[in-house]
């Protein structure tokens, strides 16, 4: 995966949740459910904003303490990983571009106080293949439930 | 003479649900299983519920209680039903003609399985000049973890637990999710045995707000796999008739280097 090579989320295939610090990630072309905890949630927030991996690894660095070539190999290979689970696609130009950089990626923390680098992990589970699709839920209101708004006709 | 057949309970929760409840409770009658106990779970309805409820007669249990919500009414119908095969329609549904037919014997013939579960076929309005005069398939039929389309020994419940109340939309999602961590047997089968109204007001809300309750059954279940193993959340294990990948849990991560662990004697 080439540093500057911008991607995007594989929407609508590919829908997603982040709770607390984790991502949950589904595909709802196999069924396939990830998490991604962590550093792993923080990439799919900044590849969410159109981050190319080389300006997520600059992100990082700014977050955690540990060598620039070790983030920039640990965020290559989980990168890789997206695009393998096909949850990541390159963008095309006529996708969102890419926010400008701000002056500071975020508020840089002193290099005694940032955590250590954790590698952004990723789980894969595939038990619930062919069981997540869409259920269409029924509408639910106060009216009564379930709820056929509209009137008339029987099947 | 063949054993009398087991009695199924059939609770079908109801809350202002008049106009379609006489042919869901017709589609269950018209079911050839010869031993069937209809439950009716009234939620509170302000509309003509109860009346065509009563209008069953004898045929049907009816049971009136406080709104509070059709988690709530189904438990409510656990409690009541006197079966030791559970099953449910919601009021705006119909059972296929076969479904039980289908679905004793399948329990009967897999006795390490606790649950049936065959596949719903959704319906959608159809218009003529913006009124609705009746409702056609739409798209293929799909498995989905929705207790209509189930048959359910009663002991599950027990096992499991009820449904949860506090969960408005998706109680029965939360629930199967519930029973695969816990191990329940469940047993896939592909004929369809629901016809499934779909609201047709706004089928991309619907999807949206069915993606986001997706998302968070699955962040919940996830929870409490990691509560029970202290650790990284387990995969559950695959259905019966899910196909034949193994379920998996695959980490794409690299490895940090660890010191060798003292292995024990």
């Amino acid at each position: 995966m080439v540093p500057d090579t911008r991607l995007r989320i594989n929407r609508p295939q590919v829908i997603d949740e982040t709770f607390a610090d984790e991502a949950v990630v589904v595909n709802l072309a196999n069924g396939n459910y990830y998490t991604l905890s962590r550093v792993g949630a923080e990439v799919w927030q900044c590849l969410e904003q159109g981050f190319a991996p080389a300006r997520i690894v600059e992100e990082l660095c700014a977050r955690y303490a540990g060598p620039q070539a070790e983030i920039a190999t640990a965020v290559a290979q989980f990168v890789d990983a997206l695009l393998a689970a096909a949850l990541v696609v390159p963008a095309t130009d006529t996708d969102t571009p890419a926010p400008p950089p701000p002056a500071l990626p975020s508020p840089a923390v002193p290099a005694p106080v940032r955590p250590a680098f954790q590698p952004p992990v990723m789980q894969e589970y595939t038990d619930m293949q062919g069981l997540l699709l869409v259920d269409p839920v029924h509408e639910v209101d106060e009216t009564g439930w379930p709820n056929v708004k509209r009137e008339g006709g029987t099947p | 003479m063949g054993p009398e057949p087991l009695l199924v309970s059939v609770i079908i929760p109801v809350f202002n649900g008049e106009r379609f409840l006489a042919g869901a409770v017709a589609s269950v009658l018209a079911q050839t299983h010869g031993r069937l106990e209809v439950l009716i779970v009234d939620d509170g309805s302000t509309d003509g519920s109860a009346a065509v409820a009563r209008s069953f007669g004898a045929r049907v249990r009816y049971h009136a209680q406080a709104n509070r919500g059709p988690a709530a009414a189904r438990n409510q119908g656990i409690r009541l039903a006197t079966g030791s095969l559970l099953a449910f329609l919601d009021a705006d549904d119909l059972w296929s003609e076969t479904k039980l037919a289908l679905q004793v014997p399948r329990l009967a013939e897999n006795p390490a399985a606790d649950v049936v579960l065959g596949r719903a076929q959704y319906l959608r309005p159809v218009d003529d000049a913006g009124a609705t005069t009746g409702f056609a398939p739409w798209g293929e039929p799909r498995t989905a973890l929705n207790l209509n389309c189930a048959l359910a020994r009663r002991q599950v419940f027990d096992r499991v637990g009820l449904l949860d109340e506090s969960l408005f939309q998706c109680d029965d999602w939360d629930w199967f999710m519930r029973a695969r961590e816990l191990g329940v047997t469940l047993a896939l089968h592909p004929e369809v045995v629901l016809r499934q109204r779909v609201h047709g007001g706004n089928i991309t809300r619907d999807r949206e707000r069915g993606n986001r309750f997706t998302l968070a059954m699955i962040q919940k279940s996830l929870q409490r796999r990691r509560q029970e193993s202290g650790g990284p959340a387990r995969a559950l294990t695959r259905l019966a008739g899910q196909g034949s990948e193994p379920a998996s849990v695959t980490s794409a991560a690299p490895v940090p280097k660890r010191p060798p662990r003292q292995e024990a004697d």
